[in-house]
């Protein structure tokens, strides 16, 4: 009996030495055969490529660079938080201003230089004052808003209401103006076709999924006409910026949102449902109308054109509370500061990173990732533009071919050209006249047609000049401030007390709800440590930035 | 400690070794025992001392991009603002509700259950009962949470299906937006998932009672229920008891997993324990010097918790 117990504890404590051994010993960047290695976190969880991805491949053979992937699993916030509290950091990280408040990241602007990374530096350089941090170094590579030329994309990831195609093609294409009409929409679309497929039809939609509160707190922000600020609306004249959490906006948002719940057209599982749930319901096609930004709900649409389901998908509506407000969903493409890679403390190498992101930034490589192989992926016309054809469009929507062909993922974080090439083709796809509106289905062409439109963005509001200090969504709280916790606390009110008010059941207890609710944000949260700092930041921006 | 109540068990009279040696004497008499201990030793300081050094961070403006001692020194700052915060007192008594809730009926269902497999004398169905009962403790948390969801769901829950069909109510029941039915819930779901695992230990201490005491007792004229209640049940009193205490320890440790992932806006009142708190302003918003205030304030109680139990529990069940 002794012997046994000691040979179990003696095979315990080798096996937790050898594991202890093994995620001790860091490796080396350059392997013996040449390789260059580097672990890299992603933080998302869809899309992953598959082993013998097409274009992993190539960076491995041509350019001698393997990358180890990690992906998200769970919140980002924790997941980096932990990262953070650990110490333990992969290479190439996919930034956050955390991450820079940890010192975790090495300061890029130190090592660009025009002479070895001249591709990074042609990138970086114009834009470096607006991809900086407060303490005015580069930690983190934007991944989107570089653009190279004028021209704009035809796609449309935004913030916007969005309804079904079939709801509006029903009502004979109406152009909708305001919250009651689109609200009207529902109601009369509803009423008509109360199942889809066998299922109840769901009027709206609201999500109130932790890490995604902005859909169900933000409209009322975009319904008075303000562009796209995070929790606050800036005065358009003086730049002051004001939470619009206990305004009258978010009120008759709120209060209008509880007319339409009262008549039964809004989803009831709506605030208690996950993120999956959510896009489980979108992608079953029964949802007429829902805010939020494309990008959050994109896989759900997916999966609805991949079952043919044209009319099932969304477009944009902009709705302001009353005609007299200008929409102002679609902005002016601006720097995704802090959003990307960023390089940390614990890479070996870094120098050898930087080159392999200086190589991809060139246009071939560039060609290469967005449009893929040219004769296979696309073809070119006589005088020089890239097309697909209809295979090539077809293929590219097909989630098993992405995962062999393409880093959808991986790309998303990497600093990428967009725009036009020196050759005049549009970066990717979307950005190329013509090709655009080619890769859209029958069903779509036919639905923009009537709107008179050639792409998404034709249905959103025209471009306007960005506020100098745009956007104040990406001013950064800093971690463990006051402003920090009391954006947390203002979001755990809302997420509280939103849906509350949604659900009262008379007028009267919605007011009281109301009364309570706006109480306690200005007893119980410390507002102004919140807005002191976002106007801080905009007062610097103003004195710093062009 | 340990070595101590050893040393009393000792076979050479431990009486004498107690008053007639000194202290170096008797650590000489024990070497066997100390050299042995002394691995206990080193692991537990490691693992459970040496960490406290980071309890420093309640006590500091904690950020993580400077070494420990480099820090600012802000006193009670953090824990003034966890006790004026009336979330945080909110999520206390959540902890406390749920935990309680979880400790009674997990003893209740458990004895229960092991007092009833210990009467059948079917091997086979005893021992399918048993493994049934016990597979659901094999399962994560994320995979029982889907299940309530699902179960309890309006849209095609079964639970609101029986309900409407069996006509106990008209109207489907929005079981996870209201918060009066979410502690319930959470008891429930914990009976399903540990019932079976937790009457384990019972039944091991149940078999281990003394055949000749039921015997005795049929001669005196018990029935099943008397011998149940008279012998099965005292027998089993100092495995109660030690585990009683044990889990009094753990009593702000309502779970968290359960709670995370069912929660929501409309029920965040009463479903948000001290670890969710703890995860979302500390953690998530990376600031980890109320984050170790609040884990402070979680040990300082629980360690109290169990000396109050223990003192309670009389003389001879004591553990410590």
């Amino acid at each position: 009996m002794k012997g046994k117990i000691k040979r179990i504890v003696a095979s315990a404590m080798c096996a937790v030495l050898v594991i202890g051994a093994a995620a001790g010993c860091g490796e080396k960047n350059t392997a013996d055969d040449g390789i260059k290695r580097y672990t890299v976190f992603i933080g998302d969880s869809t899309k992953e490529p598959s082993a013998d991805n097409k274009i992993l491949k190539r960076f491995s053979e041509e350019l001698g660079y393997e990358f180890e992937f990690e992906y998200l699993a769970g919140n980002l916030d924790e997941k980096l938080g932990v990262m953070i509290a650990g110490g333990d950091y992969p290479d190439l990280v996919m930034g956050d201003t955390k991450l820079i408040q940890a010192g975790a990241l090495i300061p890029l602007d130190e090592y660009i230089n025009e002479e070895d990374y001249p591709n990074l530096y042609r990138h970086i350089e114009p834009v470096k004052k607006r991809a900086a941090y407060d303490d005015g170094h580069v930690y983190i590579l934007p991944n989107y808003g570089i653009t190279y030329g004028e021209r704009s994309t035809g796609g449309y990831y935004g913030p916007a209401f969005w309804v079904q195609k079939r709801v509006l093609a029903d009502a004979g294409y109406p152009e909708i103006r305001t919250l009651d009409e689109l609200f009207k929409l529902i109601e009369d679309y509803v009423a008509a076709n109360p199942t889809t497929d066998g299922m109840q039809t769901i009027g709206y939609e609201i999500l109130a999924a932790q890490g995604r509160e902005y859909v169900m707190t933000s409209p009322a922000a975009y319904l008075a006409g303000s562009p796209n600020d995070g929790a606050v609306i800036v005065d358009k004249d003086t730049y002051e910026a004001k939470i619009y959490a206990d305004s009258d906006y978010m009120k008759t948002y709120v209060s209008k949102v509880r007319e339409l719940n009262e008549k039964g057209l809004v989803d009831p599982e709506t605030f208690t449902q996950s993120l999956d749930q959510y896009h489980a319901k979108i992608a079953s096609g029964r949802v007429v109308a829902l805010f939020d930004q494309r990008w959050n709900f994109q896989t759900a649409e997916d999966t609805l054109g991949a079952q043919g389901m044209y009319d099932k998908q969304y477009a944009p509506v902009i709705p302001t509370f009353d005609e007299t407000m200008e929409p102002w969903y679609k902005d002016k493409t601006v720097v995704n500061a802090q959003n990307g890679f960023g390089i940390s403390t614990a890479c070996e190498d870094p120098e050898g990173l930087l080159k392999f992101l200086d190589t991809i930034l060139s246009e071939d490589w560039q060609k290469y990732i967005q449009w893929g192989e040219e004769g296979v992926d696309y073809m070119v016309d006589d005088n020089g533009m890239f097309y697909r054809t209809e295979d090539q469009r077809t293929q590219q929507s097909d989630e098993q071919w992405q995962a062999a062909n393409k880093i959808v993922a991986f790309q998303g974080l990497l600093p990428k050209m967009e725009g036009e090439y020196s050759d005049g083709n549009g970066t990717d796809p979307a950005y190329q006249p013509d090709e655009f509106y080619e890769s859209l289905e029958d069903y779509d062409k036919d639905f923009f047609e009537h709107y008179g439109a050639k792409t998404w963005s034709d249905f959103m509001n025209p471009i306007r000049e960005n506020p100098p200090y745009y956007p104040a969504w990406q001013i950064d709280l800093e971690d463990g401030s006051d402003a920090q916790f009391a954006n947390q606390k203002l979001t755990d009110l809302q997420v509280s007390y939103i849906p509350k008010m949604i659900m009262a059941s008379s007028d009267a207890d919605f007011e009281k709800l109301w009364n309570q609710y706006v109480d306690e944000i200005h007893n119980g949260v410390n507002v102004q440590a919140y807005e002191d700092r976002i106007n801080e930041q905009i007062q610097w921006r103003l004195e710093n930035w062009d | 400690m340990k070595t101590a109540v050893k040393s009393k068990k000792h076979p050479k009279s431990p009486e004498e070794i107690k008053t007639n040696r000194s202290f170096v004497q008797r650590m000489g008499l024990q070497w066997q025992l100390i050299l042995m201990s002394i691995p206990f030793l080193i692991h537990r300081i490691i693992f459970s001392y040496v960490p406290l050094k980071g309890w420093l961070m309640a006590f500091q403006n904690y950020k993580p991009a400077k070494g420990w001692l480099d820090q600012e020194f802000v006193g009670l700052k953090w824990f003034k603002q966890l006790f004026s915060d009336t979330v945080f007192i909110t999520d206390i008594r959540n902890t406390f509700a749920m935990s309680l809730i979880n400790l009674s009926l997990g003893f209740i269902t458990a004895i229960a259950l092991a007092l009833l497999l210990n009467e059948i004398k079917n091997t086979f169905a005893k021992r399918f009962v048993q493994t049934v009962s016990y597979m659901p403790h094999f399962l994560s948390w994320v995979i029982v949470a889907g299940l309530v969801q699902n179960m309890l769901s309006t849209d095609s829950g079964i639970v609101n299906d029986l309900i409407v069909k069996l006509g106990i109510s008209d109207t489907k029941i929005p079981f996870l937006s209201e918060p009066k039915y979410f502690w319930g819930i959470v008891g429930a779901s914990n009976v399903w998932k540990e019932v079976g695992w937790n009457t384990i230990i019972y039944l091991a201490a149940m078999s281990s009672i003394d055949p000749s005491l039921y015997e005795a007792a049929s001669m005196d004229g018990a029935g099943r229920f008397m011998k149940m209640f008279h012998v099965t049940l005292p027998g089993i009193k100092t495995t109660f008891m030690m585990l009683l205490i044990m889990n009094i320890g753990h009593i702000l440790e309502a779970g968290f997993e359960l709670q995370y992932l069912l929660t929501n806006g409309l029920i965040s009142s009463v479903s948000e324990t001290i670890d969710i708190y703890v995860l979302k302003y500390g953690i998530q918003i990376g600031n980890y010097s109320l984050g170790t205030a609040a884990g402070i304030f979680k040990s300082v109680v629980s360690i109290t918790l169990v000396f109050i139990a223990n003192k309670l529990a009389g003389e001879e069940n004591k553990l410590i």
